[in-house]
């Protein structure tokens, strides 16, 4: 078991568990990290093994680890988190998707927005490493044409020496405290869909409906608004 | 985790589609070639029975938009049915309220396209 920080006053901690193949029936280790919930006056009010945590790893580079869902739900607070990264001059990433259960559009596209800017600031495709990712997420990132903006790496062993980690607020998706709101969530989506159809036109085909969805729904609202001045 | 499964059980003119797991990335492709293939039969009233369905991701509810506009351009549509709370709040989140009916009975749901 292995400490580290997370939001301050919760404990973060990495923890073996054991986990049975449901076909072929044997068990096997894996490592995951968990974060107990302290609230204000010491009391554990809660575990999370959900969200997104970040580091810097010795070498300058940044560190991403998604366990759970990766979702238009907390993406907002990863996307803020990068962009000010990069304002500061960090010019690596390295996404760790080892214990991540799934991703949703918004999410990539997200990841994309991140990929798409360091490329903006002239920075090699290859600034951007996926790790510990399964087939079926790299199925997907290559479906979606997001393998020509990161490299992608499936080696179990981990690639640098481990930072400390620390959450994310908002990221674990069972305790959300500030959901965005509609409009903020609109705006979120629109942008990452933005970005996947940037990052590969072939997704105009899978995105278009929804992407001109949401735009719609943004202006009536914009405009419902603006009429209720 | 529920495995994604689509089950169709046509109830008339209507096609009722049970769908049990998470609609997400990974498995929104299937139901968009099952929705497909129906627009091709000619099958443009679909009831999607949402109660065994653990999440829905955005990718999933643009498949439904998608397949909801060409259907109503043969006076088609899809009604959502059974809608969980959790997957309620989403959809509602993202507006898709307004554009998606949702029901609470097959009976409702089925005879929404009846009174059209």
């Amino acid at each position: 078991m292995r400490h580290g920080a997370c939001r301050p006053g919760n404990i973060l901690f990495e923890a073996i568990r054991l986990t049975q193949h449901p076909k072929i029936g044997l068990s096997f280790a894996r490592v995951s990290l968990y974060c107990l919930v302290v609230n204000e006056v010491g009391r554990i009010v809660g575990e999370s093994s959900n969200g997104i945590f970040v580091g810097c790893a010795s070498d300058n580079r940044v560190c991403v680890r998604v366990v759970g869902r990766g979702t238009f739900q907390n993406s907002q607070p990863l996307r803020q988190f990068a962009l000010e990264k990069i304002e500061q001059g960090q010019e690596e990433f390295v996404v760790d998707l080892g214990q991540c259960r799934g991703m949703d559009s918004t999410f990539l596209g997200v990841l994309a927005g991140i990929g798409l800017r360091l490329r903006q600031n002239g920075h090699a495709a290859t600034t951007i490493q996926i790790v510990h990712i399964s087939s079926r997420n790299m199925e997907l990132l290559q479906t979606l044409g997001l393998d020509r903006l990161f490299s992608m790496n499936s080696d179990t062993s981990p690639p640098l020496a481990e930072p400390e980690y620390h959450q994310l607020p908002d990221t674990d998706l069972t305790h959300l405290t500030h959901p965005l709101g509609k409009d903020e969530t609109a705006d979120l989506m629109i942008e990452a869909h933005d970005n996947l159809l940037r990052a590969d036109e072939r997704n105009a085909s899978k995105f278009r409906e929804l992407a001109r969805f949401l735009r719609e729904a943004a202006e009536r609202h914009h405009k419902n608004e603006k009429r209720g001045q | 985790m529920k495995e994604f499964r689509i089950d169709r059980e046509p109830r008339g003119s209507v096609q009722l589609i049970r769908l049990t797991g998470s609609l997400d990335m990974y498995s929104f492709p299937r139901l968009e070639a099952q929705l497909n293939a129906l627009f091709q039969q000619g099958q443009y009233y679909v009831v999607l029975d949402c109660r065994e369905l653990d999440y829905v991701g955005s990718a999933g509810l643009g498949a439904l938009i998608g397949f909801a506009k060409q259907a109503r351009e043969h006076s088609g549509d899809v009604r959502l049915l059974n809608v969980p709370e959790r997957i309620h709040k989403i959809i509602e989140l993202l507006g898709f309220t307004k554009v998606l009916k949702v029901h609470s009975t097959e009976e409702d749901a089925v005879a929404s396209f009846e009174a059209k």
